[in-house]
């Protein structure tokens, strides 16, 4: 990221130089004030959304939403710690629900969680971003209310479209975070880090047994 | 029908929390001080990551982009009108909101090039931004790697977008 910072930089101030060289201080001064506006904007979402998460913690909602999710969220994720399953699942359930405020407050929250200890992207993160960044929503409301404003005759008729599109995006998203992405963030490589890889995979079989015993455990309390 | 979901939802909260005898003020108390910190954690990186894109939209190169990419565009099945649109798409969510705007007015909010532009403002987010936002507390290397599949992701979405558009 650092590198396409710097030479997106370097080239539009190389531009400046050329197009505009008085505006450059006005353009960074300007920056600073309407950052400081978006982030007015963003601490609306989060102080408003992470309090109702907060209130849905303590009467237990949170862990009810998680057991809900949790066949979902598992398969998609893997093991999460508690916390970052918590707000996984809270950020999937507001993408559903089309409150696109809280998906970012926790999704950063969930990322937050899953990053602790780690120094790679791992898969649980990228499949988070991804999903989100594909712009899960099932009702186009934004789009539709431009169309309206704007007289068109029946605003609505893109939600089809749109509809299938968000499938397929959603789709390839999960694909890609399970191809390009392992789940403890190191790097696959044929050969190389094959000792890794196979730890690993042994170490992910242990995990999914785990899992699978707890199931198993769950299954027969259940029939007790 | 929308508009009733997040009331409710409060008024669901708020009585539940009553019903279990908990108390919500301090709950609410506890998770705004949580974002207020979050979003100043966040300032930096949202600051350093927006100084690039303004000064890239200042310079006009991310209009010079464009046009560089609209062949490309073109291959997608994309109208070529929209290439400036699909680069700025990722990078900026208010101006791509306005630029949506303007073609509805320049084309028709019913015209085929109008509901393209639905579906590549619909199917994608601020790509740039997300990442900076969420990856801003994890100290972690490889994320160009993610930002570049959300990138792909959100380009076969407008693909197939504009694709239905033709016969949807």
């Amino acid at each position: 990221m650092a590198g396409v910072w710097i030479v997106l930089v370097i080239a539009s101030l190389v531009k400046m130089l050329f197009v505009s060289p008085d505006g450059v201080l006005t353009v960074m001064t300007n920056c600073v004030s309407q950052c400081f506006e978006l982030c007015l904007k963003l601490a609306g979402a989060y102080c408003v959304w992470l309090g109702f998460i907060e209130v849905m913690r303590q009467i237990g909602a949170l862990n009810a939403v998680g057991a809900v999710l949790r066949p979902v969220t598992r398969r998609l994720f893997g093991l999460l710690s508690p916390k970052a399953e918590e707000y996984v699942s809270v950020n999937v359930s507001a993408n559903l629900i089309g409150v696109a405020n809280a998906s970012t407050p926790t999704a950063v929250k969930a990322t937050e969680e899953m990053g602790k200890g780690k120094h790679t992207l791992t898969r649980s993160m990228a499949m988070l971003f991804l999903i989100n960044a594909s712009g899960l929503e099932l009702l186009p409301s934004t789009v539709m209310g431009m169309r309206a404003a704007a007289g068109s005759s029946s605003p609505s008729d893109i939600f089809l479209p749109c509809f299938i599109v968000t499938v397929v995006t959603t789709a390839l998203s999960i694909l890609f975070a399970f191809l390009f992405f392992s789940p403890d963030g190191e790097k696959r490589k044929k050969g190389v880090g094959r000792a890794e890889s196979v730890a690993a995979a042994e170490n992910k079989a242990g995990l999914s047994a785990a899992v699978r015993n707890e199931n198993n455990t769950d299954a027969r309390v259940a029939v007790k | 029908m929308s508009s009733y979901i997040v009331p409710c939802l409060f008024i669901l909260l708020i009585v539940l929390a009553a019903v279990k005898r908990k108390n919500p003020y301090n709950a609410m108390l506890l998770g705004a001080k949580e974002g207020a910190e979050s979003v100043i954690k966040l300032f930096p990186t949202i600051l350093v990551i927006m100084l690039a894109l303004k000064l890239m939209q200042a310079s006009g190169l991310d209009e010079d982009i464009g046009r560089l990419l609209a062949p490309a565009v073109k291959l997608l099945g994309i109208p070529q009108e929209l290439s400036y649109l699909v680069v700025l798409r990722p990078v900026s969510g208010s101006g791509s909101i306005a630029m949506l705007s303007d073609i509805f007015d320049k084309y028709g909010a019913d015209s085929y090039i109008g509901r393209c532009a639905c579906m590549i403002v619909d199917g994608s987010d601020t790509i740039f931004y997300m990442a900076g936002v969420y990856f801003a507390h994890a100290k972690v290397k490889k994320i160009w790697v993610a930002v570049l599949c959300a990138l792909v992701v959100s380009y076969v979405g407008a693909a197939l977008g504009c694709w239905l558009c033709r016969f949807l």
